[in-house]
């Protein structure tokens, strides 16, 4: 089992209506692993069908065995990632005119009675993470699992891209270790091993599952922490912009507790 | 009479303070005082859980939860979609927290309704460092706090008053605060670390206080809101002081603490 240090790059800017506050769409400043786990993974691990029509269609499939994309294929194949905490991130507000639908809002014409400014009444604000916003995060796979260095994925509503770089964090910096740790990486409490307790923790709210941050936990985990300058080889050179030290569970696994339903 | 929080379950010794962030989600005016409405959706959490916690926690004479008003900026017009606010609840009894994250967690795609005006949650802070006014500390550590003057000063962050012989008493009197916080330390705290009854020797050496009015359901409740120092001349009375002041960040002091007022904090010690 190799654990991966990734970085992501927004080349674009990120949406998720994380929050729908009036007429203003505010999209989380952390980035939710299993909307990362889809777009690494998605087609090489996880099947992605070419239409879907019916009662499956626009239903989500995180964690359902009976539907063909989701994300329990990822546990078959033994990945794990990890949600991204933002490294340095910035907020750009767009204004968009929203489809004038009857069953939304009556439509209003330019110069009529309540169309009172000119423009139309039916708009909305998204508030969406910048272009240039940085992310961490860490990957779990098997050897038998090469993932490449360098990867461009798309991410949320606008399919933004987003790059990628994944580096290998080196064995003898990693230590199994058993108790009570803080992690300061975000965490998707859901796919925590049974076995794991929150202690303590501040919640950010976002759906499908809500994110937990500088968890208090106690449990088995890693303790990841680079080696002296003197001691250093150069497999950590790449690795400056690692927290150092830093902890993270052991044996997370998409949907570990299944008893809480994503929304 | 034996308090009726005695027969909550689970008691533990740590003291909790945990933010709940909150942002507008409409436009329209709010109220001054969010103190009642802020009790009730607290309440609603904890019985989401456990209702029968819930309603021993709503008839106990000693609330095991102190909480602050909403805190944020206020325009001087309408509150807008996203204007972000929050407020404090700080838990006497550890215990509390699973039941009350539970219970927030379940209902937390739900809209949160506060005297009719709907917000979203956006965030729950419970580490001490991650917000300001979050924070965890234990009736143990705090018994041990290092006493290092008689100079307590003390910041009443929301209007505070005390009920002196069937009048309220808006000015933080020493013998009033400490006696408040006192019998609440003894509440709560396990058996072997509270404290004997206590003449309290202390005065006010210096202020900066004004009275408020704190708008409730029953009408208005005037307090006192700024900062006061006391000076203890008594070694062992400045030494309980300097512990009580450090509780009373969690407690907060005097009336209607459930509701939003007597919420202080030390300035120094």
């Amino acid at each position: 089992m190799v654990l991966y240090y990734c970085t992501l790059t927004l080349h674009d800017n990120v949406f998720f209506a994380t929050r729908e506050m009036g007429i203003l769409y505010e999209t989380e400043k952390y980035l939710h692993n299993w909307a990362i786990s889809f777009a690494l993974f998605e087609t090489e691990y996880i099947p992605r069908p070419y239409r879907l029509g019916g009662e499956m269609a626009q239903k989500p499939s995180y964690l359902d065995r009976h539907q063909e994309q989701n994300l329990l294929c990822l546990n078959d194949v033994g990945i794990y990632v990890f949600p991204a905490q933002p490294i340095v991130w910035a907020y750009q507000i767009n204004t968009f005119k929203a489809a004038q639908v009857s069953y939304y809002g009556i439509s209003k014409q330019f110069g009529e009675k309540d169309a009172r400014r000119n423009y139309p009444v039916n708009y909305g604000r998204a508030k969406e993470l910048a272009v240039g916003s940085q992310y961490r995060t860490f990957i779990v796979a098997p050897d038998s699992v090469e993932l490449p260095s360098q990867k461009w994925i798309r991410l949320g509503k606008w399919a933004a891209k987003l790059q990628v770089q994944i580096q290998p964090i080196p064995e003898s910096g990693i230590a199994q270790k058993s108790g009570e740790f803080l992690c300061q990486h975000p965490l998707n409490p859901l796919d925590l091993p049974n076995s794991t307790q929150l202690v303590l923790y501040n919640r950010i709210v976002m759906p499908p599952v809500s994110l937990v941050s500088q968890a208090k936990l106690n449990g088995d985990y890693w303790l990841v922490a680079k080696p002296s300058s003197e001691q250093h080889s150069p497999q950590w050179s790449n690795l400056t912009e690692l927290p150092n030290p830093i902890c993270l569970p052991r044996g997370a696994f998409y949907g570990a507790r299944q008893s809480v339903v994503a929304s | 009479m034996e308090p009726d929080n005695q027969s909550l379950l689970p008691r533990s010794t740590a003291l909790h303070s945990l933010v709940i962030r909150l942002a507008a989600a409409d436009r329209g005016r709010l109220p001054a005082t969010l103190g009642r409405a802020i009790h009730a959706q607290v309440m609603h959490w904890l019985s989401v859980k456990d209702s029968s916690l819930a309603s021993q926690i709503h008839n106990s004479q000693e609330s095991p939860i102190s909480l602050s008003g909403l805190i944020g900026h206020r325009r001087k017009g309408n509150v807008q979609p996203d204007d972000r606010f929050y407020f404090r609840i700080s838990l006497l009894d550890g215990g509390l927290i699973y039941p009350l994250l539970a219970g927030i967690e379940a209902g937390e795609a739900e809209p949160i309704t506060l005297a009719g005006f709907p917000f979203v949650l956006c965030g729950i802070d419970s580490l001490p460092g991650t917000h300001a006014a979050a924070g965890s500390s234990d009736y143990t550590l705090l018994a041990k706090t290092p006493h290092i003057s008689g100079d307590i000063t003390l910041q009443f962050l929301s209007p505070t008053s005390f009920k002196q012989k069937q009048v309220t008493q808006p000015f933080p009197l020493p013998e009033l605060v400490f006696g408040s916080l006192l019998r609440r330390w003894n509440t709560f705290a396990p058996l072997d670390l509270q404290f004997s009854a206590i003449e309290w020797q202390g005065f006010v050496s210096a202020y900066e206080l004004k009275t408020y009015a704190f708008k409730l359901e029953g009408g208005a409740e005037i307090g006192a809101q700024g900062i006061v120092r006391y000076r203890f001349p008594n070694v062992e009375q400045a030494r309980v002081a300097t512990v009580l002041a450090h509780f009373a960040q969690f407690s907060g002091v005097g009336r209607k603490t459930a509701m939003g007022m007597g919420q202080a904090k030390l300035i120094n010690s």
